[in-house]
């Protein structure tokens, strides 16, 4: 048995013991010996003895369980929620977005609006935008030359 | 879905009843409570067989298989036919496996802390191959599957479907949502994460 015939023969081991000829090959083949250490772990701790279904008790928990949830009304909350969680959100977040945008919007016309305004009605702004500096001061502090 | 293990597994629930399936989950869709209880019979042994993989105590299995049934209850209205109800359904079964697998996980170096002696022994003989005595065997398996439990869930869960149910990639990808390139590199991966632990348990034997 070469390496790709054990792959196969594993491949196709899934619920019958491994073969001889399997464990032959792995104990002279260092990698495949790593392969099957592997592959029988996992067949150890995940298969053998499994009952062939649930329980006679089975059917009727779960109708019970059912009706249980059914009369909760939380649950219904909690489906109804459920059907409308998602999009919920992402139209929560788009709304959100589009509020910010409009109130930064809002802000920055509001400011230019202000400084027109305040260009219109404070003489020493006029004057500063004007670059006549003689509105700024005190009429005796501009003839003195203080800053 | 091409043929593998499932199909021998499933025997009848599978065979040539997609459009049943469908029809099926319609009529629970609009409220038919029989139609439900008709899939709950149906596919009750093979989602119980696969959550017994993963919980090898049977009340543990039964748990899953209950939260299994009540998920495909509250979303049965979602199932879309265009897909077989079995990948839809183990979608389910693999979801619910994860959350409860997470909750179990356990580090491998505190698993393995508790393999010494001659269970460790017994259990390094029998990931060589060798045959175990009756009582040898179930505490080795016992050991195993808390060994299993160290492992990531979402690798757990693509062995177990790939290398114990014979799954193909692509019917792996449909069952666990995922790509079939993914599953590909991740059953690469978990395997060798697999070999990597039996061989802790090889150093521990010796």
């Amino acid at each position: 048995m070469n390496c790709a015939d054990f792959r196969e023969e594993l491949r196709r081991t899934r619920t019958a013991p491994v073969s001889e000829g399997c464990v032959a090959h792995a104990a002279s083949c260092p990698s495949c010996a790593f392969t099957l250490r592997g592959f029988i772990l996992l067949r150890l701790g995940s298969s053998g003895d499994a009952p062939p279904g649930p329980g006679p008790g089975f059917e009727q928990e779960l109708r019970s369980r059912l009706a249980g949830m059914a009369r909760d009304p939380s649950t219904e909350w909690t489906l109804a929620l459920g059907f409308v969680a998602r999009p919920a959100l992402t139209l929560a977040a788009a709304v959100f977005l589009v509020c910010l945008s409009l109130q930064g919007w809002l802000v920055f016309r509001s400011r230019e609006a202000d400084l027109e305004t305040l260009a219109q009605s404070d003489p020493a702004f006029a004057s500063l935008l004007a670059g006549d500096l003689g509105n700024l001061l005190e009429p005796g502090e501009a003839e003195e030359g203080i800053p | 879905m091409g043929p593998h293990a499932m199909s021998d597994e499933c025997g009848s629930a599978r065979a040539g009843n997609a459009d049943t399936d469908a029809e099926l989950v319609a009529r629970a869709a609009a409220g038919d409570v029989d139609a439900f209880e008709e899939l709950v019979r149906k596919w009750k042994d093979r989602v119980f067989r696969l959550a017994f993989r993963f919980f090898r105590r049977r009340e543990d299995a039964e748990d899953v298989a209950q939260e299994v049934f009540l998920r495909m209850f509250r979303a049965i209205g979602s199932y879309r036919s265009d897909a077989p109800f079995e990948h839809w359904l183990l979608r389910i079964a693999t979801n619910v496996s994860r959350d409860e697998l997470r909750e179990r996980r356990r580090k491998p170096a505190v698993v393995l802390s508790d393999i010494t002696g001659e269970p460790a022994a017994w259990l390094d003989r029998a990931l060589s191959g060798a045959a175990l005595v009756a009582a040898e065997a179930g505490r080795a398996r016992a050991l195993a599957a808390d060994l299993l439990d160290s492992l990531s869930p979402g690798d757990r869960i693509v062995l177990v479907l790939m290398d114990l149910e014979g799954m193909s990639a692509a019917e792996t990808a449909a069952a666990t949502g995922s790509t079939r390139g993914a599953v590909k590199v991740r059953a690469m991966r978990a395997r060798r994460a697999l070999c990597r632990l039996a061989e802790r348990v090889e150093r521990r034997g010796r």
